[in-house]
């Protein structure tokens, strides 16, 4: 495996419980992997399973989301929705051969800034071990082939 | 039976139950059936009953131009039933907006199979008859078995086997048009405002495709077939759902087609929902 390797994570954070959190592991001066880039959203129900999608086509080796506490949901509820759709999504994924640790789910609340630093350095060393998401990456390279003037012809079985 | 099945399709025509038959008729082969919609009853010898009528008729009741035939009563095999159901549940149709001629076949696809109508019943009395007669025939090992047997291999061997399934893709969207679940208007696949997956039949393109096909009938699709069955390029769309119908059974004991007045699986929660992958 290549050692320089660092991950690329992408952070579907809500902003009322996890972006929060974030904040406070930053103004708290905890120090953790610089891994992740955090995407902001108003909630975790406001994330449509297509964000996870194009982070990947965008070439994330793995995606993070996050949001308020059951019961604790700005808006009550939209975590209970976004929790349902979670648990078939990844495992769609995961039949379609995508690795479980490229996806992680996780609570995090705005006291919780230390729970914060923790899953971005927990989530970073399972990504540094598995490696970078070569499988995406080489159906985009593949994909610009076929954009371009060569078009592949595509065989039948 | 078809003398039955026709004679019901008449009596539902003149008496003014429902203002249009959707059914088969005979196809331009032996071996294929065709949609029909009659509204004259002196049409009714054209509909026709085998193991050809494979379309799942329900997705004509959804389409602007049949809304206009007024009232349907369609022909429905068990999956056409749990069509309606689910219609139903997500406010497609009205509980009693449509009758359903409900028939039965031995074994589609094979010439000689015995074929029976099961008489005329409106879509909560398909959902009585369904739970009685149909199931147990949900999701049993062998509609499970090739799901299985692409669970079994490693992530890289999977990802390679869906991978090497879409590029083969042409984006026709025949999969899409044959789904009685994929009513939308507007596909999200022919939104460009922002547009959220590509279009072109790339390798990358078709990965979303096909993952946005699949996810958006989770907990909906009602295991008819006709999505594979209309696929040219022979792409196993129905393991697919299956997976997905196998997860949504699990974490949340549901089989779709089987609550019309209940709330559709993903358009609700439990607030003591599992969440062990959650950290
Ligand atoms: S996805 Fe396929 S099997 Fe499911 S309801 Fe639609 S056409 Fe039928
Ligand atoms: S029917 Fe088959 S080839 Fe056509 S868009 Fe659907 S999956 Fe692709
Ligand atoms: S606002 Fe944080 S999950 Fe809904």
């Amino acid at each position: 495996m290549e050692t320089d390797f660092e991950p690329k994570i992408i952070a579907f954070v809500c902003n009322w419980c996890t972006y929060a959190g974030a904040d406070l592991a930053g103004t708290s001066r905890l120090k953790y992997a610089g891994n992740v880039r955090v995407i902001k959203v108003p909630c975790t129900g406001r994330i449509d399973f297509m964000f996870l999608v194009r982070a990947f086509e965008q070439g994330a080796d793995a995606v993070l989301v996050s949001g308020c506490h059951p019961g604790d949901c700005h808006y009550n509820e939209g975590n209970y929705y976004a929790r349902r759709r979670w648990t078939i999504f990844r495992k769609l994924l995961h039949f379609l051969g995508i690795e479980e640790d490229r996806l992680h789910f996780a609570w995090v609340s705005a006291a919780e800034g230390q729970k914060w630093a923790d899953l971005v350095n927990e989530v970073t060393a399972r990504v540094r071990e598995l490696g970078p998401f070569t499988g995406y990456r080489q159906l985009m390279e593949k994909s610009r082939l076929t954009q371009s003037a060569e078009v592949q012809p595509l065989e039948r079985k | 039976m078809i003398e039955q099945l026709r004679a019901k399709a008449k009596e539902i025509l003149e008496k003014g139950d429902a203002s249009v038959i959707i059914g088969y008729g005979r196809g331009s082969r032996e071996d294929v059936a065709t949609p029909v919609f009659i509204t004259d009853s002196a049409r009714i010898d054209e509909m026709v009953f085998n193991p050809h009528c494979y379309n799942n008729l329900m997705t004509f009741v959804t389409r602007d131009d049949h809304k206009r035939l007024g009232t349907p009563a369609v022909v429905a095999k068990e999956c056409d039933m749990k069509a309606a159901i689910v219609l139903a549940q997500e406010d497609q149709v009205k509980e009693d907006g449509m009758l359903l001629l409900s028939v039965s076949c031995e074994e589609m696809g094979r010439a000689d199979a015995a074929c029976r109508f099961n008489g005329v019943m409106t879509i909560p009395q398909a959902e009585e008859w369904l739970k009685q007669n149909y199931l147990p025939a949900e999701l049993t090992p062998e509609k499970l078995a090739r799901v299985e047997e692409i669970e079994k291999m490693p992530a890289q061997e999977r990802w390679a086997f869906w991978s090497k399934e879409f590029e083969r893709c042409i984006r026709c969207y025949a999969c899409r048009q044959a789904c009685p679940m994929c009513y939308c208007r507007q596909c999200i696949v022919e939104k460009n405002q922002p547009q959220w997956l590509s279009t072109s039949a790339h390798p990358a393109g078709n990965m979303a495709w096909n993952i946005v096909r699949a996810f958006h009938l989770a907990g909906r699709c009602v295991d008819c077939g006709e999505c594979e069955r209309a696929c040219p390029m022979d792409i196993p769309l129905v393991s697919l759902n299956r997976a997905i119908q196998k997860e949504v059974k699990s974490a949340f004991d549901y089989v779709s087609g089987y609550d019309h007045a209940g709330k559709p699986v993903m358009a609700t929660f439990r607030k003591d929902d599992e969440e062990d992958f959650i950290k």
